[in-house]
């Protein structure tokens, strides 16, 4: 089966497929936690918890959920 | 033979695109997870666990060697877990949508500690052939 994840152009910019768009949002949030909401906006906040909290308040479900790669060196997360 | 590829830019790390669900096939999540050749174990946030997946506690592991020392993690058993597969299909002026197409690759009752991040362990890795390119392209293959 497969699901589709509708996302704004506004967040998308100019972006040609999924990963770039995902790389496009580890540099914009570098480091929190990003969702991808069924309506195609996107909301990120450090705290997972908070990502939650602001898609119920929006009535909206999460399409797709990631935390943004942090920028330089990785060792332990 | 089913697979899947997924790419990754110079210096970072392998992420994969994972689907949590029943074993009714009902979808709880998709999410990016870190493919992690040093866990022994699958991750799953804390966070989505309390609020959306509601795993109960299966056990804890009492003694994990981190990067920061040594600690305890409690785990729950996943339903399914299966990786997909990542295709843009259209780009509109308003909208662009993707598709998330499910692949053959899943596993069934996969054990999975309460952490931080989304995170795809060995005994999730163990039951594929998987490969690594010097152009930065893993593929997870079954036979």
């Amino acid at each position: 089966m497969a699901t589709t994840i509708q996302v704004k152009r506004e967040h998308a910019g100019d972006t040609k497929d999924f990963d770039s768009l995902l790389y496009k949002l580890d540099e914009e949030y570098d480091g929190k936690w990003v969702a991808i909401l069924e309506n195609g906006d996107v909301i990120a906040d450090q705290d997972l918890s908070r990502v939650h909290a602001m898609a119920e308040e929006k009535s909206v479900r999460i399409g797709f959920l990631f935390r943004a790669h942090r920028r330089g060196q990785l060792f332990f997360r | 033979m089913p697979s899947v590829e997924y790419r990754k830019r110079p210096g970072s790390p392998y992420f994969a695109a994972l689907r949590i669900e029943l074993g009714s096939g009902e979808v709880l999540t998709q999410a990016r997870a870190l493919v992690d050749t040093g866990a022994t174990k699958c991750v799953i946030p804390r966070e989505d666990n309390e609020r959306l997946l509601h795993f109960s506690k299966a056990g804890c592991d009492g003694k994990v060697d981190t990067a920061l020392g040594e600690a305890s993690y409690d785990w729950v058993v996943v339903p399914r877990m299966t990786l997909m597969m990542k295709r843009e299909i259209n780009i509109g002026p308003l909208y662009v949508t993707y598709a998330l197409e499910e692949t053959d690759l899943s596993l069934d009752n996969v054990e999975a500690w309460l952490g931080d991040d989304y995170m795809i362990g060995m005994n999730f890795i163990d039951k594929f052939d998987v490969t690594m390119s010097k152009a930065g392209i893993m593929t997870f293959r079954r036979d």
